[in-house]
C-alpha cells in the first residue's frame, strides 16, 4: 500500500516563538542566542535569514550582515512548551506522529488520510489550528510524500508557510535540485567522503552502481546512499509510545568563558552529574559506563570508566568523572559532557548492605521529591553554593526525547 | 522585570482569558491575548499571557497553587 507521510516543520520556530510573544519584534531581524552575552546564534528570523544570517553565525559576522538585528536571549521553557502543543495538534490527524525534533513532526496519515478528505487539506488544517491555538504569527511548513526522506525533503521546497506534495513523477527533479548536504542523512564526515570520491551531486550520486558505493561506503552506507539517490526509503514513523528505551543519559554544557580554576571545573561536572543522574532515577534506570567528555582550546578529551556495580547517585557519578577527570591535561575548559550508560531497570541494583548507604537511598528520594514538587535544584549539593546553577533544558534537535515525552513538564 | 502584584479580570471557560487587569490604580484594558504558555515550576503551573492593546503589550502570569496574578514585563507598541 503507498504510504502517505507529513512532515510538519515550524518555521524559524525560536524566532518566530519570540516574534509572537513579542509583538514589537515582529517584521524585524532577530537573531536568538543561549543567554546575554553569548556569541552564537542558535536560530534567525526569516527577516535576518534575507541578510544571510543563519543558525550557526557568530553575533559579531551577524552585525556585520546585518547591523539592525536584534538579539534575544533563548526562552527554552516556552519552546518546550509550544512543541507540547504543535505535537498535540499534529496527533489529532493520526496516532501514527513521530517527533522528530523540537519543531518537526512525521505524521504517517496512510489510514487517517480519507478522514479528513486528503492529505493536502490535513495540512490545511494544521497551518489554521497552529495559528488558532498556539499564535497567528507562528508559521509552518507540510511536506508530502510517500516516505519520511522525501517528505521532508518536501518541506523544505515549502519554505515558508506553504505545502509541497512531492509525487512520483517529480522526485529525481526534487533530488537533483537538492545539494547533499540538505538532506536529511548526509552529515559533513559523509559529505567529504563522497567529494573526494567525484561525488558532488545527487545526479553523479545517481549513477554510481551499488558496487561502487559499497566498495568507498562500506555495506551500511553504500545501500543508504543508493536509496537516497532514488527517493527511497522504508523507514517506519515511530509514534511516541514506541520509542527505545533510553540508551544513555547526559547532559552537556558549553560555557560562555574558559574556566581555568579546578573548583569552577568541578563544580560544573558535579552540576552535569546531578542533572544526568536525576534523569536516570526519574526514568527508573541506573548505568555503569561513565563517561566524560571535555574541550578546551585545541584541547579534547574523553575518558570513560565501566564499573562493576550500577549507579544512579549524583554524587557517586560525580566522584567517577573525578578520577577521569584526573587524566585531562587540558589548561582551560570550555565544554562539558556527562554521560551514563550500559542502563538498566535500577530494579537491578544490589541492595545496599550498610546502614550508611541505605541511608544515602533514603536521602537521595527525600531530595527529589522536594524538587520534583518544588521545582529542580531546590535542595541542592553544597558544592553548588555560590556557582551559578545549570537547569535542564531542552536542545533544538530534542536529543532526549524518549525522556521529554515521556516526562512532559519536567523543568 | 516589573513584577507586580495585580488583580485581573478573566474569563475561565476552556482555559483563561484575561479581560482586564488592575495595575498601580489605573484600569488596563485588553483587546487581545496573543500567547500563552504553560510552565512548571515543580508541580505548580504557571500560565504565561501575552495581551495587547492600543497602547501596549502586557506579559502577566498567573500562578495556579495560590491564584495570583502577577504583571512581568509591559512592552509598549513602537
Amino acid at each position: 500500500m503507498k504510504r502517505v507521510i507529513l512532515h510538519v516543520d515550524l518555521d524559524s520556530f525560536f524566532a518566530t516563538a519570540a516574534q509572537q510573544a513579542n509583538p514589537n519584534l515582529r517584521e524585524k531581524p532577530v537573531g536568538i542566542i543561549k543567554a546575554v552575552g553569548r556569541t552564537c546564534i542558535i536560530a534567525a528570523s526569516k527577516e535576518a535569514k534575507k541578510y544571510h544570517v543563519k543558525t550557526g553565525s557568530s553575533v559579531f559576522e551577524a552585525k556585520k550582515l546585518c547591523p539592525s538585528i536584534i538579539l534575544v536571549p533563548a526562552d527554552f521553557e516556552k519552546y518546550e512548551d509550544i512543541t507540547y502543543r504543535f505535537i498535540e495538534i499534529c496527533q489529532r490527524y493520526s496516532p501514527i506522529c513521530e517527533v522528530f525534533s523540537l519543531d518537526e513532526c512525521f505524521v504517517d496519515i496512510t489510514d487517517t488520510e480519507k478522514l479528513w478528505g486528503n492529505a493536502v487539506s490535513i495540512a490545511l488544517e494544521i497551518q489554521k489550528r497552529l495559528a488558532l491555538e498556539i499564535g497567528d504569527y507562528l508559521t509552518c511548513s507540510v511536506g508530502i510524500s510517500k516516505n519520511r526522506f522525501l517528505a521532508k525533503l518536501a518541506s523544505t521546497q515549502a519554505k515558508p508557510d506553504g505545502i509541497y506534495y512531492l509525487d512520483q513523477k517529480s522526485v529525481f527533479e526534487a533530488l537533483d535540485k537538492a545539494a547533499l548536504m540538505d538532506v536529511c542523512g548526509i552529515g559533513f564526515g559523509l559529505y567529504r567522503r563522497l567529494i573526494s570520491v567525484g561525488i558532488v551531486n545527487f545526479k553523479t550520486l545517481r549513477v554510481c552502481s551499488l558496487n561502487f558505493l559499497y566498495k568507498h561506503f562500506g555495506p551500511f552506507w553504500s545501500e543508504h546512499l543508493y536509496n537516497l539517490a532514488r527517493g527511497i526509503d522504508d523507514s517506519p514513523v515511530i509514534p511516541t509510545e514506541k520509542i527505545a528505551e533510553a540508551k544513555s543519559v547526559s547532559r552537556t554544557y558549553t560555557t560562555h568563558r574558559n574556566l581555568y580554576k579546578r573548583e569552577e571545573i568541578e563544580g560544573l561536572m558535579r552540576n552535569l552529574c546531578e542533572e544526568a543522574s536525576e534523569k536516570a532515577r526519574k526514568m527508573h534506570l541506573a548505568g555503569r559506563y561513565v563517561g566524560l567528555a571535555l574541550r578546551g582550546i585545541q584541547t579534547s578529551f574523553y575518558g570513560h570508566k565501566t564499573l562493576k556495580t550500577y549507579i544512579d547517585d549524583g554524587k557517586i557519578l560525580f566522584k567517577i568523572c573525578k578520577q577521569i577527570f584526573a587524566n585531562w591535561e587540558g589548561q582551560c575548559l570550555r565544554f562539558c559532557g556527562v554521560t551514563l550508560s550500559m542502563l538498566a531497570k535500577n530494579e537491578y541494583q544490589s541492595i545496599p548492605l550498610f546502614p550508611q548507604d541505605q541511608r544515602r537511598g533514603s536521602l537521595i528520594a527525600a531530595v527529589d521529591s522536594i524538587n520534583n514538587q518544588f521545582g529542580d535544584y531546590t535542595v541542592f549539593p553544597a558544592q553548588l553554593l555560590g556557582t551559578e546553577i545549570i537547569r535542564p533544558e531542552v536542545t533544538g534537535y530534542f536529543g532526549d526525547k524518549a525522556y521529554r515525552l515521556k516526562f512532559p513538564h519536567t523543568l | 522585570m516589573i513584577n507586580d502584584s495585580i488583580k485581573v479580570w478573566a474569563v475561565f471557560d476552556s482555559g483563561i482569558s484575561p479581560v482586564a487587569m488592575n495595575w498601580r490604580n489605573r484600569q488596563i484594558k485588553f483587546d487581545k491575548v496573543i500567547f500563552k504558555t504553560d510552565l512548571f515550576k515543580g508541580k505548580t503551573k504557571i500560565t504565561h499571557f501575552v495581551c495587547t492593546n492600543n497602547n501596549a503589550s502586557y506579559e502577566l502570569e498567573y500562578n495556579h497553587q495560590n491564584y495570583l496574578w502577577t504583571l512581568k514585563k509591559i512592552m509598549p507598541i513602537a
